[in-house]
């Protein structure tokens, strides 16, 4: 970790935060705070607002009304989108997001094989299955280094095998210091991770 | 300034990739000009000082024609988030766009047209102030062209507003771009002062650009 994490204050923290879409609420006071070593698995049916609630953690949109604090440039979102180019190998996705985060060689070399990329690194991306280009989105959040994951459906269209990756990266990344939080509909086996329900707005 | 780079970079690679678009414009400048001759017939002299304003007006539409991608596939497939949130300026992202967009789709407008002079019959004198007026003047297309594309992403199917959006902005790189261009060819004292026009006209996008597109994203992005 380049940038100095200061372990005093919460990196993200939610107090009572509403959030509102399309004109109507849909989530209502929400609090919890993300500190180091924190993973929030973010349970709630369709439409419950997971995906509203990352993207505001992650400084997407505003809430409503409560108080979010978030420190600028430390938060990763993996939405539900891949944000993968389809006209690139994996190599290339892997080189730009490098390139953006002005992630070191050698970081980028480790997330290729956290992930198990190497098999299809020079494929294009449009050819990969949907497991694999999630496995090689999820590369994007190992190389931005940032210490705040937001993860929506990260194991989406994965295999069993995956899945366990997948979990296992996340796991270890809270387990050296990082946070997470996970939206997902999946009964991931995580140990020790605090649950968040969304209810159902309608 | 490397994270723009970085963009910079992969716009361009994946503008010369296939289904990229790269080539579309220059595509759509040849066909547009030869249409065009093959409507004026065969009077060699009438071609010839139509020349100027053909190229430009062909170089204008060609142009419009890519704004609308400009964002496009970024919004759709994630991308435009992680430029964001890696940035944390959409003003910066916009600039590198525009920046890829003029060397991807209209610097090879701009190296199509002396061929595409050739046909029509230009003076030989009038090459390099044609060539110079596009070259000073369509950054302010690109520049344009990332805003409307910032205005209109998410609408669908907003080729029509873009259009309608871009086309007023336009009109005078058109009208002071041929002017200058016809100057040039004539030697005339006015060729300086009309690029320094054009220039300005450029100028002014870049100053206001980054800032307007950079809020129409976050916009849309929410």
């Amino acid at each position: 970790m380049t940038d100095g994490t200061k372990p005093s204050a919460p990196a993200v923290e939610a107090r009572d935060i509403s959030l509102r879409r399309g004109g109507r609420t849909i989530v209502a006071g929400v609090t919890f705070a993300v500190n180091p070593g924190d993973l929030y698995l973010l349970h709630g049916p369709n439409g419950s607002g997971k995906t509203t609630l990352l993207r505001a953690l992650a400084g997407f949109s505003r809430p409503a009304c409560g108080s979010l604090k978030r420190a600028v440039g430390r938060t990763i979102l993996l939405g539900y989108a891949d944000a993968v180019k389809a006209a690139f190998t994996a190599k290339e996705n892997i080189d730009f997001w490098g390139a953006l985060y002005g992630a070191a060689p050698a970081t980028v070399e480790r997330a290729i094989s956290q992930l198990r990329i190497f098999p299809f690194l020079n494929q294009r991306t449009g050819t990969l299955s949907s497991g694999q280009r999630r496995r090689l989105a999820l590369c994007r959040v190992v190389i931005s280094r940032r210490p705040i994951w937001l993860l929506d459906e990260p194991t989406a269209g994965m295999d069993a095998a995956s899945v366990a990756t997948a979990v296992d990266l996340i796991a270890g990344h809270c387990r050296s210091g990082g946070s997470a939080v996970v939206a997902t509909h999946e009964a991931l086996p995580f140990a020790g991770a605090r649950t968040i329900t969304l209810a159902d707005a309608a | 300034m490397k994270k723009m780079l970085a963009i910079f970079e992969r716009d361009i690679a994946l503008a010369f990739r296939a289904g990229g678009g790269a080539i579309n414009s220059v595509v759509f400048l040849a066909l547009t000009v030869l249409i065009f001759a093959l409507a004026v017939g065969p009077d060699r002299a009438r071609l010839a000082a139509s020349a100027a304003p053909i190229l430009w007006t062909a170089a204008t539409l060609a142009a419009m024609l890519s704004f609308d991608s400009i964002f496009q596939a970024d919004f759709e497939d994630g991308s435009l988030d992680v430029l964001a949130e890696a940035t944390e300026s959409l003003g910066f992202v916009a600039v590198s766009k525009a920046a890829a967009h003029w060397v991807s789709a209209l610097l090879p407008l701009i190296l199509a047209t002396p061929p595409l002079a050739v046909l029509l019959g230009l003076p030989a004198a009038a090459y390099f102030p044609l060539v110079i007026s596009l070259a000073v003047a369509t950054p302010a297309l690109s520049l344009l062209g990332v805003l409307a594309s910032a205005l209109a992403l998410s609408l669908r199917r907003a080729s029509i507003l873009m259009t309608i959006l871009t086309a007023p902005l336009l009109t005078p790189a058109v009208i002071f771009g041929v002017a200058a261009a016809n100057a040039g060819a004539e030697n005339s004292p006015l060729f300086g002062p009309l690029l320094m026009l054009l220039a300005a006209f450029t100028l002014l996008f870049l100053i206001a650009m980054p800032l307007a597109a950079g809020a129409a994203l976050r916009f849309n992005i929410d």
